[in-house]
């Protein structure tokens, strides 16, 4: 009895003393889920704009996707963000979050003029069409990311401000030396009626609320970095729509390793 | 480089040691150098760009043999990718017995460049080029009434960098073969065959295309009348993969074909085109569809290629894969002095589509006509038209003047909203002033205005116009000093602005030295040749250029 118990305060010890291993990116804790399961969420980004013509194709597609009607072999673990450019003047989208716009504008090269332009996990998904994108979006379906993200939310509906707990737990690979994680606000079912037709918008970023180049940070493959975020949600939104989404992203290939959503309320 | 430079000494070595009693060198150097720096916007963000490119073209010819190369300095290069170093080289032969080979880079166009028409342009960072073999066989039978065959044989290698994201690189492997024949010197006929391997990167899968292309070409040509026609067939098999699960294979064929004819003082040409490359449903539509033409196609456009800067902001952009139409263009010189041009051009869609699906999801269906082989001006078929009407009067040594009006329509028609579809039209007058004071100096003014309807506005006003001015200062035959100047009234301009001002000075050495400088602002936008576009962006700053031939 004498040799279970010694054991079992060896083994609780062991524990304690391996649970406090360092950690480079202390941040205020929030009680998170285990995030080393494997993920294969993806995300895909849009470049829009309400006067596009080509864009409602593709807008349309991507509805399809996001209101899980079968498109790919599993809709739900689709992710998406559309940003609004500066294509055709006017967007009120654009218009709405001019510094935010133009910084992932800026940072995917020619996405300002040509729409719509799309990229799968921070790569060039080629021009819409609707049976290649499905077998893209299908093949990375497939595949595993190499970071897992979970998220916690709090929200208070009253003062339209909120804290989320982000974990991000490198499942593979090596160390990356330039990895940042972006937060992105996006809003679904906003009515307007756009020139080009389209009259409902879903996924519209609507803002960054990490620094518009993200928020740098490191991991190690098998650790977690937990981070712990503040934010709030401005009247226009309808914060009952509304969704942030958490993706990790290699500055120089602008790849997305790994991507997480939330509601907000 | 080394190897290269070790080559060329060896090779010239030899040249040299067998060709001491009759060396017979010649040797041209010419060299491009452009230099810009400023600001470019996207929208209304402003970004600073820079570029410095320098491209060297060496020739040697030594006993008939030649060997060329380029050296480029592209860093940081305006459109494209850094590049510094040997870009091109070649070494070329031609014998007198009609057999002639060239190795190493190389452009060539077969025919009207239906299956086959490779080329470059620095200015839209475009370049399909061949880096392999080619050997050419030309030869005449009989004197009086000669009957000609000529032969080509082409191989090698092409990477094409799509513009849009250059670092995707769409790899050939192409193999050529075309013969003509003239069995009188009247027609000529042509068939050729094409074999591709293409290697096109999609996410992080290649995809495998395989494209046969044969062509059939003839060429009427009489004193009065010329008559061209081109037939290519394209079937390109898509080798499974996890982006195309099922093999696919996509059939698409395209005819050209050129009437013309000249008597006296009248001109007439009528151009027919009908490009079937990649028909497909609108939602499957895509520049980088494996099964789409080849970027080494590049057939003619059957459309006006204008030269004012105004009418040339709206162009319509030739879609290969799926366009039916042509234009007709008449020339008609009264007198020496005086010409007139007036032209005109349709072209549309094949084919219009039903969706069936009641759900969000879409289901396309085409719906047939068996009269696909003329366009429709029908809305779903996306229709486009143009008239141009063109004066040209040197009235004397020192008066020069020209007057054009040119009507477009351009639809983009809004498959899911098709209220909401594109219409946009164009008038615009462009003018052309030149005074010569004297034997040294010109004044040349352009002048040009457009009025434009845009049914696709946010505003209630669909309308505004634009302006363009140009003034030139020429002393012959060495300076220019120009000011261009434009403005628009449209509030939805993407930068916010509403005027451009821009003044340029070239002066040239001689006749093979000049220096091209230029400050101010210009407006960007869409710039096509040979039926590729490219969007360019607006760019405030400073140009050089400096080109110089030895």
């Amino acid at each position: 009895m004498k040799y279970f118990i010694r054991s079992l305060i060896i083994c609780i010890a062991a524990g304690y003393f391996f649970s406090c291993e360092s950690n480079d990116n202390p941040a205020s804790e929030k009680n998170t889920p285990p995030v080393n399961v494997p993920a294969n969420k993806i995300l895909v980004e849009l470049f829009t704009n309400t006067s596009c013509i080509p864009c409602v194709e593709a807008n349309q597609y991507l509805d399809a996707v996001d209101e899980l009607q079968g498109v790919t072999n599993n809709d739900t673990n689709v992710i998406i963000v559309r940003y609004h450019t500066t294509l055709f003047a006017g967007d009120p989208f654009y218009l709405y979050n001019t510094t935010d716009n133009d910084a992932r504008m800026s940072y995917y090269p020619n996405s300002a003029i040509v729409n719509p332009f799309t990229f799968l996990l921070g790569i060039f998904m080629g021009n819409y069409s609707s049976a290649a994108w499905t077998n893209k979006l299908n093949e990375k379906l497939g595949e595993t990311r190499s970071f897992g993200v979970v998220l916690s939310n709090s929200y208070n509906g009253s003062s339209r401000s909120g804290s989320l707990g982000i974990a991000i737990n490198q499942l593979s690979g090596n160390s990356i030396s330039d990895l940042v994680y972006h937060a992105v606000l996006v809003e679904s079912g906003i009515q307007y009626n756009a020139p080009n037709g389209e009259t409902h918008f879903n996924n519209t970023m609507r803002d960054l609320i990490t620094p518009t180049a993200g928020q740098p940070f490191t991991v190690n493959s098998g650790q977690t970095s937990n981070f712990n975020l503040g934010y709030n949600v401005a009247s226009e939104i309808n914060q009952n729509n509304a969704y942030i989404v958490v993706f990790i992203q290699r500055v120089s290939t602008r790849e997305v390793l790994g991507v997480e959503r939330v509601k907000v309320n | 480089m080394k190897k290269y430079i070790l080559l060329i000494v060896i090779f010239l070595s030899c040249s040299v040691s067998y060709g001491q009693i009759n060396l017979n060198v010649d040797a041209g150097v010419s060299n491009t150098l452009r230099y810009g720096n400023g600001y470019e916007y996207t929208g209304r963000l402003r970004s600073p760009k820079e570029y410095f490119e320098n491209l060297t073209d060496a020739r040697l010819n030594v006993n008939g043999v030649t060997f060329g190369l380029r050296y480029e300095v592209s860093d940081p290069i305006e459109y494209g990718l850094n590049f510094v170093g040997i870009r091109k080289r070649y070494i070329e032969y031609e014998h007198e017995i009609g057999i002639s080979a060239r190795a190493g880079d190389y452009w060539e166009i077969i025919s009207r460049g239906l299956s086959l028409n490779v080329f470059e342009d620095r200015a839209l960072g475009y370049d399909t080029g061949i880096d392999g073999i080619r050997i050419n066989y030309e030869k005449s039978f009989g004197k009086k009434n000669p009957m000609k065959v000529k032969g080509q044989i082409i191989g090698g290698d092409i990477n094409y960098s799509d513009y849009l994201t250059p670092e995707r690189i769409e790899k050939y492997k192409i193999r050529v073969v075309n013969g003509q024949f003239s069995p009188v010197k009247q027609i000529v006929l042509g068939l050729d065959y094409v074999y591709s391997i293409g290697d096109l990167p999609e996410e992080s899968v290649n995809t495998v295309v395989h494209t046969d292309l044969p062509e059939a070409n003839f060429l009427l040509n009489l004193p009065e009348v010329q008559f061209y026609a081109a037939y290519s067939h394209k079937s390109s098999r898509v080798s499974p993969n996890t982006i195309y699960p099922a093999p696919l294979t996509g059939k698409g064929d395209g005819f050209y074909s050129s009437l013309a004819y000249s008597k006296g003082k009248i001109g007439v040409t009528l151009d027919y085109k009908n490009y079937r490359y990649d028909i497909t449903l609108p939602d499957n539509r895509s520049n980088t569809r494996p099964t789409r033409m080849l970027p080494y196609q590049n057939p003619p456009t059957a459309q006006k290629e204008h030269t004012s800067t105004l009418i040339t902001r709206n162009p319509h952009v030739v879609d290969f894969n799926d366009e039916v139409g042509g234009q007709l263009d008449i020339v008609y010189a009264p007198t020496d002095k005086l010409t007139f041009n007036l032209n005109g051009s349709i072209a549309s869609r094949h084919y219009q589509y039903q969706d069936t699906d009641t759900t969000l999801l879409v289901s396309y269906k085409r719906v047939d006509r068996s009269d696909s082989y003329i366009p429709s001006l029908d809305d779903p078929f996306s229709p486009f038209w143009e008239y141009y009407l063109e004066g040209e009067w040197y009235a004397s040594e020192k008066v020069y003047a020209k007057v054009a009006y040119a009507r477009q329509s351009n639809t983009t028609y809004n498959q899911l909203n098709p209220l909401s579809s594109e219409k946009l039209f164009t008038s615009t007058i462009p003018t052309e002033f030149k005074y010569s004071f004297t034997k040294e100096y010109t004044l040349t003014l352009i002048s040009e205005m457009q009025w434009v309807h845009n049914s696709l506005r946010i505003s209630e006003d669909k309308d505004f116009s634009n302006q363009f001015f140009s003034l030139t200062l020429s002393r012959s035959p060495n300076l220019n000093l120009t000011f261009n100047s434009e403005f628009t009234n449209d509030d939805e301009e993407p930068t916010g602005k509403k005027s451009w001002f821009l003044g340029e000075v070239s002066y040239k050495l001689n006749q093979s030295n000049s220096i091209l400088v230029s400050y101010g602002s210009e407006r960007g936008g869409l710039r096509c040749a040979n039926g590729i576009c490219r969007f360019v962006k607006p760019f405030q700053g400073f140009r050089m250029a400096v080109q110089t031939q030895f």
